[in-house]
């Protein structure tokens, strides 16, 4: 019998506005703009909280306003599990629960049912420093407590056939049974070319990329994914990344969770000295995506 | 990102202290979406009309504290700098900066990263030196600001 169709809400990462947040741009008008793209869910950075890891009680009233105004559901809340702040040894285990429960309550406090956890790597294909398993798995019974989901990125140039994915974290996953760890796959790892004038596009090159068909075996563990994308063209269509092949996997497999658009494109890093094409040229790359993800989705 | 954007247009101006000006100021943003846990805000390369002033003779001032130098900041691994925050950077040079417009070279030294590298086990004994281009953060170059110094001196 075929599988139910899944329906991915459509949202966005306001890390995508990250050049302009601050400088043109304040948290309200990214709630706006996310709202006139037809979003109905976003992602949040820790360090985009005021006051973080406290925000005081006028900033979560302002925070709800805005979710209650532009009508946009929490979906995940970007954070780090920092183990190196000391000039010194690492953090221990029971240094690193306190960090995570914080962002957890945190997480609780503004709504958010997913996280994306960054933890330590060791180098660029992110595999993580050894150790992690301790105290992620401590932390567990407190992600069940505020209810929330870690989801370790999948960010290019790491693909889902890199060796630790399986053997590190499907293995932890297999190991505790648990339901609060899985992946945030950053469809990134599906690039397969440089978007015209990326200067960050040659540091990975593109010998080594995810293949759609491999997602499908990672979506019961997925609750939010970052619809990353670098160029989108005139006629609504992504030039760098296999939307339409990806997306259709994900529906045709009953998957129904955050797609959350992450622009991460040449104008995003490469806009030092254009500020003012970077302030037309963002948003528009963000209505365009949600133009297509309309197509594709139907709604 | 957006370097040119650091530092305040408007906020660069000479620090009185027990009646004498001890030095400059200026306020600036981080170049880093993250923010940072301060503990790993390593310091300015600062460089006005040609002359630098180096970590050492630097201060930092953030979250409604008095300011402090980067040997204490390094210790301070429960505090936030949020990225939309202003800090004020501290600069102590006998008798001040001259009235008019001054050439600022700035980068930013941030370690925050998003692993434990190996210049990461370097960097604990030995952090980078400002202005080196290692742990520049998301400052990725030395930008040049044209700044007037502010008629207004402050006191601290």
């Amino acid at each position: 019998m075929a599988k139910e169709k899944g329906h991915p809400k459509r949202g966005i990462s306001v890390y995508s506005y990250q050049a302009l947040l601050g400088k043109t741009m304040t948290l309200d008008d990214a709630f706006r703009e996310m709202y006139d793209c037809g979003a109905t869910c976003f992602e949040l950075l820790t360090s985009y909280i005021e006051g973080y890891p406290n925000p005081s009680p006028a900033w979560v009233d302002h925070y709800w306003m805005l979710c209650d105004k532009y009508q946009l559901q929490p979906a995940e809340l970007g954070h780090w599990a920092e183990n190196h702040l000391h000039r010194g040894p690492g953090a221990s285990d029971e240094e690193m629960v306190e960090q995570l429960k914080q962002d957890f309550r945190l997480a609780n406090l503004l709504g958010f049912k997913t996280l994306r956890t960054k933890i330590t790597c060791l180098n660029d294909l992110c595999d993580p420093e050894p150790g992690w398993q301790s105290y992620i798995e401590k932390a567990l019974p407190w992600a069940e407590k505020y209810d929330v989901r870690m989801q370790n990125e999948v960010h290019r140039p790491t693909t889902l056939h890199t060796p630790h994915i399986r053997e590190e974290y499907m293995a932890f996953i297999d190991r505790t049974k648990t339901k609060h760890f899985g992946f945030n796959v950053d469809f990134g790892t599906f690039q397969f070319k440089p978007a015209d004038n990326d200067p960050m596009a040659a540091m990975w090159g593109f010998d080594d990329i995810s293949k759609p068909e491999e997602i499908v075996e990672f979506l019961p563990y997925c609750w939010t994914c970052h619809a990353k994308f670098t160029n989108m063209d005139e006629n609504f269509e992504e030039t760098t990344i296999p939307y339409r092949e990806i997306i259709g996997l994900m529906v045709d497999n009953g998957w129904s969770g955050n797609l959350l658009s992450e622009y991460e494109g040449p104008l995003a890093f490469g806009a030092i000295n254009d500020p003012k094409a970077a302030m037309d040229l963002i948003p528009d790359q963000l209505r365009r995506h949600h133009i297509m993800l309309h197509n594709i989705l139907g709604y | 990102m957006f370097d040119k954007w650091l530092i305040r247009g408007d906020s660069l101006e000479n620090v009185e202290r027990d009646g004498t000006v001890a030095g400059f100021r200026f306020a600036c943003r981080i170049a880093d979406y993250r923010g940072c846990i301060l503990s790993l805000h390593n310091g300015y390369y600062i460089e006005v009309d040609g002359t630098v002033y180096p970590r050492e003779v630097q201060r930092f001032q953030v979250n409604g504290k008095p300011p402090r130098s980067f040997e204490e900041i390094k210790t301070c691994i429960s505090e936030h700098w949020d990225f939309d925050d202003e800090g004020i950077v501290y600069v102590e040079a006998p008798g001040g900066l001259g009235p008019g417009v001054h050439r600022v070279g700035f980068q930013q030294s941030i370690l925050s990263s998003y692993g434990y590298m190996p210049t990461d086990e370097e960097w604990i004994r030995n952090p980078p030196v400002p202005g080196q281009g290692a742990g520049a953060g998301k400052t990725e170059q030395i930008c040049y600001y044209e700044l007037e110094l502010q008629k207004e001196t402050a006191k601290l």
